[in-house]
């Protein structure tokens, strides 16, 4: 090559910068062949200075480059070049691509789901006419300096003197729910229907113009003027009288055949309503919230208020609004009916607030309160958070799947780069063409994502308790969505692979030298992937176990009552004097262990009061007042649920139990007697004294989340409070089921031939408790799979990656005399190294997180280290499955094939 | 004619190319020029005459070879096209029209 001294760098590189490319090469050589002659004949300096000097002469308009006209690069083409060569790999490359697609395609499918998840959830309850001004009246008070929330249940005389003082208020509505409620429609000449109706609710006048549920039939207005009126839904209507005309029907409730006028049908409530009911009455109707209009502690309804159009309902002017409350309660929560003034109570350390919860929240803000006790279809506002961090993982575990495979296919597209870098392509135009391969890759699996949302969305409505319909997809703002993610997805996942692509050396490649960079940074990359999925799969293997062992156990747990075959029949008060008969027949029956009669049942709810405990001469209680809740019991009920007595004796009708009382054993441990047999305890309602006859050992009457509180049995012959109804519950025999069931009912019949025969089990009561746990366990468990197939993925991809980069390290090694047997095990073992780091970094992760979900409940299991050793071990042997497929291949493959030179 | 007009630096290129038949690029022009004319050329004045005369179609180039002495690069050759022997020929005609007007006794300059 030349050994001439070079000319002046500076302006050799100017006019190289500023002449126009087509005649650069022509006249850089002439300058340089100048340049050399005048070396010979006139020396360094002089042949210097004259180049700088021609550089300069050269400086005119028609050699230098036009900034104006810039080289037209046809895009189009280029584009459609690109796309037909990607679509050539995928097509060569089926295996890959199918692989690749799948995760993404999984990944989008997840997220459409969740997307549709919460676009749903939020919309629960926005479609009332101004929606944000509704809302629900939660109650506070401080008892002696503990302040505690009840939620939605207030008393009746709030809302009405809330309208009264404060303008910002249009009107107010309450809802009592009066609870079973025997319904019946006799038609003249034809057989009854009757049914006992959950959801009928009664409500004030107003209550459907504030929640403008669709009318068919009547208007909101006017419907529920009358005391007698009812307003019931279409299928309701249907349920009772067919296809005929339902208004001016008469509907009969009770024993007592209370009439009721047909004065309106809505449609159908839509699912996105937090309020479910089938049925409203006037709140009239019910004399005992009639009685109570002026009290301010019973708190069996819930009071919704809407604010007037033109107030502003941001937090500020709310919370000004919730201060002048106080002066309301002031004033009126203490009237003379109440028994305590307002500044008695004060002084006694105890308050009372309201605040106002708006509307459109309570689906997913709503208070513990609210959600055991009333409403129906409360959602929590967690999941929402962690579904959305379920769907960004999937998502992040697909895009980092992409870029493993990507770069892994890398040895492959080599030559191609190579030559096109050759021809001249410029890195930008490189990265351009794969970067719109993954933006390829990304949209065919969009479309794959929308196929395979459609075929799932039944088993997604299923799981989720929606229905949400395939159009909903194919809504605008999803499909925006959706491009806007493809893009960042293409981006993501095809920038790394990209500039690693494009950064081989073409002299190399075309050598046919390997340009798999090796070094520490890429490795550790690659590994860090797929150490990241599989400890995000182990995570969710080890949720998903723990959360389906505690379900295990609540079921097999033992709550101190044995509620395996046990039937309930509820609304035996129907039967009136003719109650006790018919338990007595029951028992007599041979299927029958034992039947007994209640006023209430675990499960359902109870009745609580304060009562004091007795201060004996030597034994004295260590609190002076407790609060119990309790069942009206007969004799037969300790021995129908099998509960153990501890100490003492249980109901019998050798004695008088009018004022007897069984403790549990909290109860019991919190007073504090020594000796707690023959002890009193005095209602101060009506200075009642109870004496205690037994201890009973504990039991849980609700869900395993709550901690057993002190409970107390009274028999049923104290009457010391009213209740609406009772239930028989009824032992069986095992086996026979249907047949004794049967029996039952003949009974039933018997004894109330024209009234709903009502019966459930009472552990699927208990079970119906952890619904939401076991949705959430579902739901947990179908997401382990996906994220465990999406790094299964990535590990049979990277699997492949690396057998075929050790293709000739393993033909040495057969050559050589290494059985297959080892070959598979040298190439799993690194990435069985992998798996197991995962699993010491995905131990900490799942306790701590399983940890906060079982402090949840007050009775849990102790998270066992079995737990942990199963979930790594299966997610070890699916490695491995999922490894030999491509080391199995290519151990057995043939040496010489690899080994042949290139 | 308007349509042959140039300049006479373009001139004396189009003869000097003619000269070199086969040889003509931008160095060999310039020291041709140089050593008949005995006049400094300046490289970028050569250069833009050149992509002048050929955007004028009077010429019309081709790549040659490379050196090691233009480490690579390849040489412009340039040859005369058609047109551009119509231009040369009104040119010269134009000019010898123009000399033979001369009155020979007035001025005193030696014709042929």
């Amino acid at each position: 090559m030349n050994t001439n001294p070079p000319p002046p760098k500076l302006f050799h590189r100017f006019f190289r910068w500023y002449c126009k490319p087509a005649l650069r090469d022509y006249i850089e050589g002439d300058l340089l062949e100048l340049y050399h002659q005048r070396l010979d004949k006139k020396g360094k300096h002089l042949a210097d200075w004259l180049f700088i000097r021609d550089v300069l002469a050269l400086f005119r308009p028609q050699i230098i480059k036009g900034i104006k006209k810039p080289q037209r690069i046809n895009h189009t083409a280029m584009f459609r070049n690109n796309f037909k060569i990607a679509w050539r790999n995928m097509k060569r490359n089926k295996l890959t691509s199918l692989i690749n697609m799948s995760g993404l395609s999984i990944a989008i499918a997840a997220v459409l789901f969740i997307m549709l998840y919460i676009r749903d959830e939020f919309k629960y309850d926005t479609f009332f006419h101004q929606a944000d001004h509704i809302f629900q009246v939660n109650m506070t008070t401080t008892d002696k300096g503990v302040r505690s929330t009840t939620g939605g249940n207030t008393a009746p005389a709030v809302t009405p003197t809330m309208l009264a003082m404060y303008p910002e208020i249009e009107s107010y509505a309450r809802i009592y729910r009066p609870g079973d409620v025997m319904v019946r429609y006799e038609e003249i000449g034809s057989t009854q229907t009757y049914f006992t109706e959950r959801r009928l609710w009664a409500v004030d006048s107003n209550f459907l113009q504030i929640f403008d549920y669709t009318f068919l039939q009547g208007n909101a207005q006017n419907c529920l003027l009358q005391p007698n009126a009812i307003v019931i839904t279409e299928s309701t209507a249907r349920k009772y009288f067919g296809n005929e005309n339902a208004i001016g029907k008469i509907l009969l409730f009770d024993v007592q055949k209370r009439p009721f006028v047909v004065a309106g049908v809505l449609k159908d409530l839509p699912s996105q309503s937090t309020f479910q009911f089938d049925m409203l009455v006037p709140i009239q109707a019910y004399n005992e919230v009639k009685k109570r209009s002026w009290n301010w502690f019973w708190l069996q309804v819930n009071s919704y208020i809407k604010l007037k159009p033109s107030i502003s309902v941001d937090k500020p002017s709310l919370a000004k609004l919730e201060k002048r409350f106080a002066a309301m309660v002031k004033e009126h929560a203490f009237n003379e009916k109440h028994g305590q003034s307002f500044d008695e109570y004060v002084k006694n350390g105890n308050g009372l607030e309201y605040n106002l919860m708006p509307f459109t929240k309570l689906h997913l803000h709503a208070l513990p309160e609210d959600t055991r006790a009333r409403l129906t279809t409360l959602s929590d506002v967690q999941y929402i958070y962690i579904f959305s961090a379920i769907g960004v993982f999937i998502l992040l575990l697909a895009c980092v799947n992409f870029m493993n495979l990507s770069t892994a296919q890398s040895s492959v597209r080599a030559k191609e780069v190579g030559i096109r870098k050759v021809f001249g392509s410029q890195k930008k135009q490189l990265v351009k063409q794969f970067l719109s391969e993954a933006m390829l890759y990304s949209f065919l699996s969009a479309l794959a994502a929308f196929l395979l949302a459609l075929l799932f969305l039944p088993s997604f409505n299923n799981i989720s308790g929606k229905s949400i319909e395939f159009v909903s997809l194919l809504n605008g703002t999803t499909i925006l969505t959706i491009t806007g993610l493809c893009l960042l997805i293409g981006l993501l996942a095809g920038i790394y692979p990209a500039f690693y692509l494009t950064s081989f050396n073409p002299v190399q490649v075309l050598k046919g030298l390997s340009v798999i960079k090796n070094n520490l940074s890429n490795i550790f990359i690659r590994n860090g992937l797929v150490i990241f999925q599989f400890t995000v799969s182990i995570v969710l293997i080890i949720c998903t176990l723990i959360v389906f062992q505690q379900l295990k156990y609540t079921q097999n747990k033992d709550i101190g009552l044995d509620k395996s075959h046990v039937i309930e029949i509820a609304n035996t008060a129907r039967l009136g004097r003719n109650e006790e008969a018919f338990r007595m027949e029951l028992s007599k029956l041979s299927g029958v262990v034992a039947a007994a009669r209640s006023g209430s049942i675990p499960t359902k709810n109870n009745f609580g009061d304060d009562y004091s405990p007795e201060a004996a001469e030597n034994d004295k209680p260590l609190i002076n007042n407790i609060g119990l809740s309790s069942y009206m019991v007969d004799e037969h009920f300790i021995p129908t649920l099998q509960m153990q007595v501890l100490k003492g004796r249980n109901f019998s009708t050798a004695f008088n139990d009018s004022a007897s009382v069984i403790l549990n054993e909290t109860a019991a441990n919190q007073i504090g007697w020594q000796n707690p047999i023959g002890k009193f305890l005095l209602y101060p309602g009506n200075d009642q004294k109870f004496k205690v006859i037994a201890v009973v050992k504990d039991f849980n009457i609700s869900s395993l989340h709550d901690a057993i509180q002190p409970f107390a049995l009274f028999h049923s012959s104290s009457s010391t409070y009213y209740v609406n109804s009772s239930y028989i519950s009824i032992k069986l025999r095992a086996g026979n089921l249907a047949n004794n069931i049967s029996d039952i009912e003949s009974t039933w019949k018997k004894f109330a031939p024209s009234m709903p025969f009502d019966y459930s089990f009472l552990d699927e009561e208990f079970n119906a408790m952890y619904r939401s746990e076991q949705r959430m366990g579902k739901i947990f468990g179908v997401i382990t799979f996906l994220s465990l197939f999406v790094a299964c993925l990535g590990l049979f991809g990277l699997s492949m990656f690396t057998a075929a980069r050790r293709r000739k390290e393993i033909g040495v090694r057969k050559v050589l005399g290494a059985s297959v047997q080892r070959v598979v095990l040298l190439l799993s073992r690194d990435f069985l190294k992998l798996v197991g780091l995962s699993a010491i970094i995905a131990f900490p992760i799942a306790w701590f997180a399983m940890n906060r979900w079982l402090d949840d409940f007050a009775y849990r299991i102790t998270i066992s280290w079995s737990v942990f050793i199963i979930a790594a071990f299966s997610a070890l042997v699916i490695a491995v499955i999922v490894i030999s497929f491509q080391s199995i291949k290519a151990a057995t493959a043939n040496p010489i094939k690899s080994l042949r030179a290139e | 004619m308007k349509k042959y007009q140039m300049g006479e630096f373009e001139e004396i290129i189009l003869l000097t190319v003619g000269i070199l038949y086969g040889q003509a690029y931008a160095v060999s022009i310039k020291t041709e020029i140089e050593g008949r004319l005995f006049r400094k050329v300046s490289i970028g004045a050569m250069h833009t005459a050149l992509i002048r005369l050929e955007s004028k179609g009077y010429l019309h180039s081709y790549e040659g070879e490379r050196t090691a002495e233009r480490a690579g690069r390849p040489k412009k050759y340039y040859e005369i096209t058609a047109l551009g022997k119509k231009a040369m020929e009104y040119s010269k005609d134009t000019r010898d029209s123009l000399w033979r007007a001369l009155p020979q006794n007035i001025i005193g300059v030696k014709k042929a």
